[in-house]
């Protein structure tokens, strides 16, 4: 058992009284037995403080042993130079692009055949990164946990007898998905790139945007077991030093066992846990991305997902969607608008039919309300019965909707729309006026941009309808002012969370229900004490010819 | 608690204008007019003068405090007990004035929204919402008030427009014909509904900018007596000065005779919307107040637990006070007019002790 004696002399040349006690356990392994899975453990745990040997089948022998019986774990043996010197490529398949890895060996076998290498180990290593390896990108590795980590990333790592130190060579490539519009944020106008699940790609799709030396990137490593990458992006002079170190120190502080997604950052580092509403923003757009960098935003991009964060969060931020800076603003304006007033829909649209209904009847004019009452004759259930099954039927049919393979979705649509709705009046188990308020109030749920908030104010909502159930018109005020102590006592990462509303600061407010030409919005918003506010020069509206002038 | 706070000079404004007038809005109008009929008007403005000055005298007292509330430097400069017991002394003032605007809104929605609904309900739904309020700290309150005050300055433009119709000028008429006496009494029946003024104790050590205390200060004011003269104003051209005496809540049967074209009416509950939302950072703000004294005036550490229990105590001692009617009726005569004042004087002159005894010894310090 070749891997076992090569692993055991590595052990040996290790001096230290773990190496020894790990030596004494693999002794105990019987030849050609297999190696107990504790003992694999007791070395991956040990492997940062594992050198390089200079010796090259010791390093491949305790890297298996590392690495266990994996069929996409590879070691290629080679000789290189003239004088036969003996290396290993070390990769993990498929996560590695074959065209480089061919490029790599090209260089290696055969364009340094006839080229007599330096026999000693630093000479050796600047001979490699200096002249042989000029095409590639190569990082050193000073320890066996360094070089696990690279090759899981997806470099080679090059080792040669006679060197302490593993090169990486990146290599990284492997399938993943095109760029494509995103589902979640559509545009009519407006770029349809969305991220993808690789961080390299979505890296680039920023740096397309922003082409600026100032833009930071900070690389970060989350997860015990799946070591993801995560970069924290900022523009340097525009987003606040402090928040920027904040963000920084949230992330540090975490300890997980894996990060499959960024909504595990998310819920890892935002201010208020507790809280229904989203105090961090994601994107699977690039614009909205490099928009909230130009505003002093930082930005936290996760490997495997699409979804970028996107920190300070604030309550108006999640009302504006990326169209709105694309389409002329007066439209842009009026939709914006239209989407504050059917948020307060999406709130309180089935909770102020219960209270009217139920308990304040002078509101409603007396034609109006015979015509309410007949539509409820025969019906059994008091109003919040009623709405809360509407409700629950409707939030059971979109989530049917949203897991189920399209074509049946779709069927689920229709059963929900003919056979839940039709069906339910024609039974008199429900008005027709309730249907259309449910239907109304999902619309409206569907017109806030950001998912989250969405999903934040539909929460809510069931707890107003109790509240108006129970109470009518004072419980609907006393559920909105408890709402409302709770978003001003919000904060996302140190910016009041309905800022620029309360505290109210004039300057945003042309950016908040209506959004103002650009040539009017000169600076950044207040809400982020950025370094430089300007964002264009003085009197940067579009200027008219006059009379007679002009071409 | 959070010391660090600091609120702008706006927020404190609005916070103040919007304490001061929420339960004047909906009761005083009944009262100072069955006492000074077509002037009752005056009498606000009148107390508004009196109470700005005063406002700018508890501003002075609190400078000499610096960053310290008023139940600190009270125990500070009188000693653990004595100063202590001052503290106290406003806790009760906050925590009484607390649990009958609680005990107001009570007796509102269940006359006038929610009949049959039991006031317990209604009072302690309020209370919770105001605790949480208080456990979120002053800040989120200050905040709410700006909206709330928006709101109540938005109605206060509009009402004129909408009760347009319903306007007869000789309701008015003749202007002080039974001299200026009725307007002097009205006076001091709302005396002590301004003298709620003396709750600047708790919110000046969180002036951002204290040197501009007086101008917010007379700003809030003011602004507050102004909704209450606009709202005395309009029942008077609407009702005349003998009906609204007779009315239980005269404000709001002002708001029902709103009918604009046959298309704008029945839209009382709107402004009722508002005027709930006011008497809710009210209530809020006096449980802070009162949680915060008595925090500091007992050395505690948090406010929190104190705030539980004196907001408990606040809905239990709501279902004590007698109904509106009494209440309003109580409003009117000497003897709860005289214990209110003593009790906002005294209040004033423990604090002012306080101040001056602070005084005395940072200049004995100085010159040795």
């Amino acid at each position: 058992m070749g891997q076992v004696e090569d692993a055991l002399r590595y052990l040996r040349r290790w001096q230290s009284d773990e190496a020894r006690q790990l030596a004494e356990t693999l002794a105990r392994v019987a030849p050609g037995g297999p190696v107990p899975e504790e003992l694999r453990l007791s070395l991956a745990g040990a492997k940062r403080r594992m050198p390089i040997s200079p010796v090259l089948d010791e390093n491949t022998g305790i890297l298996r042993l590392i690495m266990g019986p994996s069929p996409d774990v590879v070691f290629r043996a080679f000789e290189i130079g003239a004088d036969a010197h003996r290396g290993s490529i070390f990769l993990i398949d498929n996560l590695v692009k074959k065209d480089y890895i061919m490029g790599l060996l090209e260089v290696l076998v055969v364009r340094l055949r006839q080229e007599e290498l330096p026999s000693q180990g630093q000479a050796l290593q600047h001979f490699l990164e200096q002249r042989a390896l000029t095409n590639h990108e190569v990082n050193r590795n000073d320890n066996m946990g360094e070089l696990v980590e690279a090759a899981l990333s997806g470099d080679s790592i090059l080792l040669l007898d006679g060197l302490t130190v593993g090169l990486g060579v990146s290599t990284r490539g492997w399938e993943h998905r095109q760029p494509a519009e995103p589902v979640a944020e559509p545009v009519v106008r407006g770029p349809k790139e969305g991220f993808t699940e690789t961080l390299a790609v979505n890296l680039a799709l920023i740096r397309r945007r922003v082409k600026d030396e100032r833009l930071r990137v900070e690389h970060r490593r989350i997860g015990t077991h799946t070591g993801t990458d995560i970069l924290m992006i900022h523009l340097a002079g525009l987003a606040t030093p402090e928040v920027v170190a904040e963000v920084g120190r949230r992330l540090d502080r975490i300890q997980i066992d894996g990060v499959l997604e960024s909504g595990y950052l998310e819920e890892l580092i935002e201010d208020h846990p507790f809280s229904p509403f989203p105090q961090v923003r994601a994107t699977e757009r690039p614009d909205v991305v490099a928009a909230d960098l130009l505003e002093g935003r930082v930005a936290v991009l996760t490997d495997g997902t699409p979804h970028v964060l996107l920190m300070p969060h604030t309550f108006t931020g999640a009302m504006q969607a990326a169209e709105d800076y694309y389409q002329r603003w007066p439209m842009a304006s009026f939709l914006r608008s239209l989407r504050y007033l059917f948020l307060l829909v999406a709130l309180l649209g089935p909770s102020t039919y219960i209270a009217m209904t139920t308990f304040h009847h002078e509101m409603i004019p007396t034609s109006l309300l015979i015509g309410l009452m007949a539509a409820r004759e025969g019906v059994p259930f008091p109003a919040l019965v009623e709405a809360l099954m509407m409700e629950f039927t409707f939030e059971a049919l979109r989530e049917a909707g949203v897991r189920l393979p399209k074509p049946v979705g779709q069927a689920i649509s229709i059963v929900g729309a003919l056979v839940i709705g039709e069906s339910a009046v024609r039974a008199g188990l429900i008005s027709p006026v309730m249907v259309i308020v449910v239907s109304i109030t999902a619309i409206a749920s569907f017109v806030i941009p950001f998912f989250s908030m969405g999903l934040a104010i539909r929460l809510l909502r069931f707890g107003m309808m109790l509240l108006a159930g129970t109470l009518g018109f004072y419980g609907l005020v006393i559920g909105l002012l408890a709402v409302a102590i709770h978003l001003a006592s919000l904060r996302s990462f140190g910016v009041p969370y309905l800022t620029p509303i309360m505290p109210p600061t004039a300057e945003d407010m042309k950016d908040l229900m209506i959004r103002a030409p650009w040539w009017f919005m000169r600076r950044r918003p207040r809400e982020f004490p950025v370094g430089n506010r300007v964002r264009q020069r003085q009197n940067a509206g579009p200027q008219t010819p006059g009379k007679g002038g002009g071409p | 608690m959070n010391r660090t706070l600091r609120i702008s000079g706006g927020l404190y404004a609005c916070l103040l204008a919007t304490y001061m007038h929420a339960a004047q809005l909906l009761f005083l109008p009944a009262t100072l007019v069955g006492i000074a009929r077509q002037e009752a008007w005056l009498s606000v403005l009148l107390d508004a003068v009196v109470t700005t000055l005063v406002g700018i005298f508890i501003g002075w007292i609190c400078l000499q405090f610096g960053r310290r509330s008023a139940a600190q430097a009270a125990r500070s400069a009188m000693g653990k007990a004595v100063g202590g017991l001052g503290g106290l002394i406003y806790t009760t003032y906050a925590l009484w004035v607390s649990s009958l605007v609680l005990r107001d809104v009570q007796e509102f929605t269940t006359i006038v929204l929610l009949p049959g609904t039991p006031g317990l309900v209604v009072a302690g739904a309020m209370g919770a919402v105001a605790l949480y309020a208080v456990w979120s700290g002053l800040e989120p309150l200050a905040r709410i008030a700006f909206p709330t005050l928006i709101g109540t300055i938005m109605t206060m433009l509009i009402l004129p427009v909408l009760l347009y119709p319903e306007y007869g000028l000789l309701h008015i008429d003749p202007f002080l014909s039974r001299g200026i006496g009725p307007v002097l009494e009205a006076s001091l029946v709302s005396a002590p509904w301004f003298g709620e003024i003396i709750l600047v104790f708790t919110l000046v050590p969180y002036l951002s900018r204290p040197g501009e205390v007086y101008r917010w200060t007379a700003i809030g004011t003011i602004g507050a007596a102004l909704v209450v003269t606009e709202i005395l104003v309009l029942t008077l051209l609407v009702f005349g000065p003998v009906l609204p005496s007779r009315m239980m809540f005269a404000s709001y049967t002002l708001l029902q005779q709103i009918s604009l074209a046959e298309i704008i009416e029945r839209i009382e509950l709107t402004f009722v919307v508002i005027w709930l939302a006011t008497m809710f950072v009210k209530v809020g703000f006096y449980l802070y107040a009162a949680a915060e004294a008595t925090t500091d005036s007992l050395g505690l550490r948090s406010h929190r637990v104190p705030a539980a229990v004196l907001a408990v105590m606040a809905v239990a001692l709501a279902q004590i006070w007698p109904g509106v009617i009494p209440l309003v009726t109580s409003a009117g005569s000497p003897i709860y007019i005289l214990v209110h004042n003593l009790w906002e004087g005294g209040i004033i002159l423990i604090f002012l002790i306080a101040a001056l005894v602070l005084r005395a010894r940072s200049r004995v310090s100085a010159h040795a």
